[in-house]
């Protein structure tokens, strides 16, 4: 070995400059790790013996590609084509300073045995490595090193005794260093060149990104200047510093994408920031942290909001845009709102995208493999069109594909970028709910076999054991009336109760919980697996569990290839029902929380502990109701649940007292059609009085645990907290409801849920509901948090008015609640050890922002399904039903149909309105009137819903149309009852017909 | 002076006069010197002078950002330091006979425990650091402090310069003159890119490339020092520890390339009348001006002979402490 130094310049935090000397040594004993080589002394070599020849490169050869390569083409390199690879050290460490998202890429795929990726430590190689010369860049260096390593390959291959001559290629885009390497006599290609020679793969050719600056100069030819230049990162630190700019999270409008929101601090104020048009976005996609620069008053917002449907081309989307920002009629009734512009992006979001490509942008005759611009567009409408090249435009017509952006130049109107991958065809269940899946970024593979090992050896025979009760301090519970209280169908029964009589008179109340730590320790890769899951995602028609099934045989496979495969309409089993389960009369380990209870449902004392429990029954909801009513019942599991459930009943009144809210927002179920699991029929999901019981017990464990957790772990603890939300959100609300001469008043809670009571309308019994769907969506989002990044007042829990909150009673699908029994466990148990895990409060902080993320993807992913299988149920349905405009836009208005749950946009002008109407819209009233006609918020009217396919077919779409108030030559006339009500049964005579939406 | 016989002194004073000393040199000889720069990685530069069979100094520059001083918000600053490594407390064991350790150490430097006895830590090394400093410390060293301001008015470089005396073998003041001039030659400044936020702020970046670094300006006029020292009626240069212990008056001049007197420095009690004063200037002037250009000839071989390793990537390896004379 022999020793160098490495040396650089960092800046340290407070701005001082060090020199960092690293110590670098060198080694004679790195591998080659060619499967044909004779001279190292390697065992388990992973480069192939015969690898891949190309019709350019004919010698059968390993391929070294460049740090560029894998910056900009790593969906080429994950390609299962793409084999015998030498990944050198010098890239590696490249593309760690470059891109730690890419870097995490190439690790993935190097420790992918199949791909055969070799890691080469090629600068602690004694006769790889160099040193840097004078007057010679570090790039420059690099690029020397990799050539050097090329070489040595190339040598080393070459003089060992070998059965049949490998070589090596290097990849490269970097036309100057392809020079320098012909010129030492080493192979080598550009990515484009090498793989138009991979025949058999030809989708390869579209994912070839095109060099950032070969398109950036292809758009300077053609095109003139779209955008301002971004300002510098200094530039943006520093306004943001002295307060010239702000910098938030880009929020694009649902309804309008040329419209967006950042939360931001204007005039000493956090706020909302509306930055509208396309070039006030300045190329800020979905999600990135912008920086922004509020615009001189006279240019704020004054309009109301327009909801812009869908953008057809190019010519019509910059027209919607002209509409939008040039045809502002001034009107001061409407206060300003605070407007900006992006000036720069301090962090991009950019994601791979699922979409389709806009048939509209296809040229060519059918068959046609030229290569020709396309245009993509999103799932998520949010996301602007994406503009690719591709040869396979008219295989891909009609398919679900992935696009990922390289780059988005100012003279570009659209963000430029390259094909990854196909999804499958359009409409297909399968590939819209993988869609989804993906979108919403769920993570959805299979469990692994490492983490699958993890599970019991025992399997499906563990049974509970006398040493858990003697050795681990269980209480032995397993005599009591325990029951639980699910929803039909419910498998991972999480949660258990019981009560019986104290000699004191008072009562006990016992709330078991799955003991799911107990299989699930610290620093397992099921562990790691499901703190990255975060939560069970629950789909319409399936689940993706955040903890492993315990057979994971193929059978049971979770998620079915969605491409051709014929689905399973079988459920997984997953751990809980074997093993955490508290299924009726199996003994299983449990997690207690015991109260002592006076007849009035105060607690007298509380206790927490590990226990063995033999739950008695699994009753239903619905089953609990009739016991309850049955006067007929008087065994000790019907008294019991008798007693809970009037305490429960004492619990909410208090809670309601202490201003809890009660909020509503409409939920489907879907009955699913067995076979084919298409939806049937959909009903909004009814609520019993035991589903408080169960609900009432599960806040009030929470609540004692989060006392309890937060009293030792005063840091580190993992909370629940409700922020209250701000005044402002309530805004538009309030003056609807101003309309009826009713105030809203938020300031707490209390006096919001006592404004919400007051909310009536005598005539329509609806409207209160109505009310409280939309106060809920003007609430902020309940978020986990540790203990010692807030101040303790921020605690609260708006929504359920207490001052603490946390999660414990469903381990088994949402890992916060995992966290918190390991917390409990701590707290309970004064011999457990555990880690950092339990006391560091950034690590505890992080823990909780994927948590919070997750979560919130997981709600999005379930909104997805039901809108999917909305679709679904309304297709080849024309259904007319009454409905209830929940808010006026200036060109339409959005009806909610509770029946069903859904809500839609009625367009009463723009593209969308072919027919001629002299609908108005008056700021005023916050209303559309025609003639005598008035559309109002709140207003009843009645509206044909069905399906539509968008002109391409590729993005479903329900179409709202009024019927009443009758509007001349705008409502649709009445439809003869007979074709208005028939529902047409989906077709199931040919089961392998692909589902269109 | 309580080490040093009337026998002793007389014949170092007779030698003086008749121009051979007790080591043979003539009055106005220096002795071999070994000079090696960039030995300290970390460091932005450094150099390593020994001179004679003992004096060795190490100078180390390390280079800061900070905020310029509000009444000269266009310059940056130099500070300099030097500390005796370890020698004052092994003087301190030796006197007083504590540890047989360092007692060893005796009989490469004998007198130095005779010199420093009496004096605290703390004033032997002000005395150096603060001869240093006024050289270098303002502009009369060469160096163009405003080119060292990064930001007007708000950031700029400090040059720290620590000196550390590694041995004694005497005219240590010199050696660390020497030694810094060295170190300087050797130091890398980071380059830095000032970026306009507009509205008259400036912000600016630090280039993380080690080789992204330039040269300070004005390095090539940085002064020696050259100490004279007055034995009986006649001066001598590079004075061995014994001929120090003689001396009864002695002067350092700094001098620069261009023969310019950049400070004056008296030293020891005696008194020297302006004649001899006047003669020793003229002859500081004329050897200091023979050192630079050896010196300055030294250090360009020593770098061209490095630049031609890296242009071929060879490794560089530093001699070191393993450099003997």
């Amino acid at each position: 070995m022999s020793l160098r130094a490495k040396s650089f310049i960092k800046r340290t935090k407070k701005g001082n400059v060090i020199k960092v000397i690293k110590e670098h040594y060198l080694r004679d004993d790195i591998w080659c790790s060619s499967a044909s080589c004779e001279s190292c002394n390697h065992t388990d070599a992973l480069l192939s013996a015969t690898p891949r020849a190309t019709e350019s490169f004919r010698t059968p050869h390993y391929i070294v590609p460049d740090t560029n390569v894998f910056m900009n083409q790593i969906d080429i390199m994950e390609h299962p084509a793409i084999k015998d690879v030498i990944v050198l050290q010098t890239v590696r460490e490249e593309l760690r300073h470059l891109s730690m998202p890419i870097y995490n890429r190439v690790n993935a795929i190097v420790a992918d045995k199949n791909k055969r990726f070799y890691a080469f430590s090629n600068e602690h190689h004694k006769e790889t490595y160099i040193e840097r010369m004078k007057d010679e860049s570090p790039n420059d260096r690099n690029d020397r090193a990799i050539r050097v390593s090329v070489k040595w390959y190339a040598n080393h291959l070459a003089n060992g005794k070998k059965k049949a001559p490998i070589t090596v290629v290097m990849l490269s885009d970097d036309r100057d260093n392809r020079e320098k390497a012909k010129s030492a006599a080493i192979k080598c290609s550009s990515v484009r060149d090498y793989v138009a020679d991979l025949t058999d793969t030809p989708e390869l050719v579209d994912m070839v990104v095109s060099a950032k600056d070969a398109s950036e100069a292809q758009a300077k030819v053609d095109g003139k200047i779209e955008y301002e230049e971004h300002l510098s990162q200094a530039q943006i630190a520093n306004g943001v510093k002295n307060g010239k700019f702000s910098q938030g999270t880009l929020n694009i409008s649902g309804h309008n994408y040329l419209e967006a929101t950042v939360m931001a601090t204007v005039e000493g104020k956090q706020q909302n920031v509306y930055i509208v048009g396309r070039k006030h976005m300045n190329r800020s996609i979905q999600g990135d942290t912008v920086a922004i620069q509020v615009l001189p008053k006279a240019e704020w917002k004054k309009t109301a909001s327009v909801a812009i449907e869908e953008d057809e081309d190019e010519a019509m989307e910059m027209r919607a845009e002209s509409e939008s920002a040039d045809g502002m009629d001034v009107d001061n009734a409407l206060p300003e709102m605070p407007t900006a512009k992006v000036i720069g992006i301090i962090r991009k979001k950019w994601r791979p995208y699922c979409g389709f490509i806009s048939k509209k942008s296809i040229h060519g005759t059918e068959g046609s493999t030229s290569a020709q611009n396309v245009i993509f567009r999103a799932m998520d409408r949010r996301i602007p069109s994406i503009k690719f090249r591709t040869t396979q435009a008219h295989t891909l017509a009609g398919q679900r594909i992935v696009v990922a952006i390289d780059s988005w130049p100012t003279t570009s109107v659209l963000p430029l970028g390259h094909f990854v991958k196909t999804l499958g065809s359009s409409g297909d269940k399968e590939t819209e709910t993988e869609v989804l899946l993906l979108e919403h970024d769920v993570p959805f593979q299979e469990f692994s076999k490492r983490i699958l090992e993890d599970l019991p050896a025992e399997g499906e025979d563990w049974v509970v054991l006398d040493k858990h009760i003697h050795n681990e301090r269980r209480r032995d519970f397993r005599h009591l009336n325990v029951c639980s209280i699910d929803p039909p169908g419910c498998t991972d029964i999480d949660d258990a109760l019981h009560v019986r009589a104290l000699p004191n008179g008072n009562f006990e109340v016992g709330v078991h919980i799955a003991d799911v730590t107990y299989f699930v320790k610290p620093g397992m890769p099921m562990d790691e697996e499901a703190a990255g899951r975060g939560t069970t995602v629950y789909l319409v028609d399936k689940r993706i569990d955040m903890l492993p099934s315990l057979l994971g045989t193929s059978e049971y496979r979770l998620f079915i290839s969605t491409k051709h495969g014929v689905r399973k309409a079988k459920y997984i089993t997953p751990i809980a029902i074997d093993l955490c389960s508290l299924r009726s009369n199996v003994e299983r380990l449990a997690f207690s929380c015991i109260w002592e209870m006076n007849e009035n449902a105060e607690i007298v004392n509380v206790d927490f502990s590990k226990s063995v429990i033999k739950s008695k029954f699994s009753f239903t909801y619905e089953e609990a109701q009739n016991r309850i009513d049955d006067d007929r019942m008087q065994d000790d599991v019907t008294k019991g649940i008798r007693t809970l459930n009037s305490f429960a009943k004492k619990l909410k009144q208090r809670r309601l007292e202490k201003g809890a809210l009660t909020l509503a927002s409409p939920e489907v179920r879907f009955n699913l059609e067995n076979d084919s699991q298409d939806p049937v029929d959909v009903e909004l999901k009814e609520l019993k009085d035991t589903n408080a019981l169960v609900e009432e017990f599960m806040l009030l464990a929470n609540i004692s645990v989060a006392e309890r957790i937060y009293a030792k772990f005063p840091d580190s603890a993992l909370l629940r907290r409700h922020p209250t939300p701000p005044d402002s959100n309530f805004e538009e609300l309030r003056r609807a409801l101003s309309e009826f001469n009713i105030s809203l008043e938020t300031s707490t809670s209390k006096e919001l849920s006592d404004s919400l009571d007051r909310a009536v309308i005598p005539s329509d019994p609806y409207f209160n509901k109505m009310v409280r769907i939309m106060t809920t969506r003007c609430m902020l989002q309940a978020q986990y948090f540790s203990s010692g990044t807030e101040a303790e007042q921020d605690f609260r829990h708006y929504g359920l008015a207490c001052p603490i909150y946390t999660h414990f009673t469903s381990p088994i699908r949402r890992y916060s609640d995992v966290m918190v029994h390991r917390l409990l466990e701590a707290c309970i148990d004064a011999d457990l050890t555990y880690g950092q895990e339990l006391t560091d409060k950034m690590r505890m902080k992080e823990l909780c922002d994927n948590l919070n993320f997750r979560n919130r993807m997981a709600q999005q992913a379930a909104r997805s399904s039901v809108e999917l299988y909305t679709n679904l149920f309304f297709r080849n349905k024309v259904v007319e039903e009454d409905g209830h405009v929940i808010r006026i836009l200036r060109n339409g208005f959005v009806v909610l149909v509770q029946k069903y749950g859904i809500e839609g946009v009625v367009y009463t002008s723009g593209d969308q309105v072919t027919s001629k109407n002299d609908i108005v819209y008056d700021q005023h009233t916050n209303s559309l009137t025609s003639g005598d006609a008035q559309i109002k918020i709140f207003g009843e009217v009645k509206v044909r819903i069905q399906i539509d396919g968008d002109l391409e077919g590729m993005r479903q779409k329900m179409k709202m149309s009024l019927i009443q108030p009758y509007i001349a030559g705008f409502s649709v006339e009445v439809e003869a009852p007979k074709a208005s009500r028939s529902i047409e049964l989906p077709d199931h005579s040919n089961p392998s017909k692909k589902l269109k939406l | 002076m309580p080490y040093l016989s009337q026998a002793e002194r007389d014949y170092i004073t007779e030698g003086v006069q008749s121009d051979l000393r007790a080591d043979g040199r003539g009055r106005l000889d220096y002795r071999a010197l070994v000079l090696e720069t960039g030995i300290i990685s970390q460091a932005n530069g450094s150099a390593r002078v020994r001179l004679g069979d003992g004096t060795d100094v190490l100078v180390g520059v390390k280079v800061e950002i900070d905020q310029v001083e509000p009444d000269a918000d266009n310059v940056g600053k130099v500070v300099c330091n030097v500390e005796w490594y370890d020698i004052l407390s092994f003087c301190f064991h030796y006197v007083h006979g504590y540890d047989s350790n360092y007692a060893k150490r005796t009989i490469s430097s004998p007198s130095a425990s005779q010199q420093f006895e009496g004096h605290g830590a703390d004033d032997l090394n002000n005395e150096l650091t603060q001869a240093l400093q006024r050289v270098l410390g303002g502009p009369q060293c060469g160096i163009n402090f405003e080119k060292l301001c990064i930001i007007k008015g708000q950031q700029c470089w400090i040059v720290y310069i620590d000196a550390m005396i590694l041995d004694y073998s005497g005219n240590v003041l010199d050696t660390i003159f020497m030694a810094t001039k060295a170190a300087l030659f050797n130091t890398r400044i980071p380059k830095t890119q000032i970026q306009d936020l507009g509205d008259g702020e400036f912000e600016f970046e630090v280039l993380d490339d080690v080789e992204d670094a330039e040269r300070l300006d004005g390095i090539e006029n940085i002064p020696i020092g050259v100490t004279l020292n007055k034995i009986g009626t006649g001066h001598i240069i590079d004075a061995s520890p014994l001929e120090e212990l003689c001396t009864e008056a002695k002067l350092t001049i700094a001098v620069n390339k261009d023969s310019q007197i950049c400070g004056i420095q008296k030293g020891a009690e005696g008194g020297i009348e302006p004649g001899l004063m006047s003669e020793m200037i003229q002859t500081a002037k004329r050897i200091g001006q023979s050192l630079i250009q050896q010196l300055d000839q030294k250090l360009q071989d020593e770098e061209r002979q490095v630049d031609e390793k890296r242009l071929n990537g060879e490794n560089i390896e530093k001699l070191g402490f393993f450099a003997m004379v």
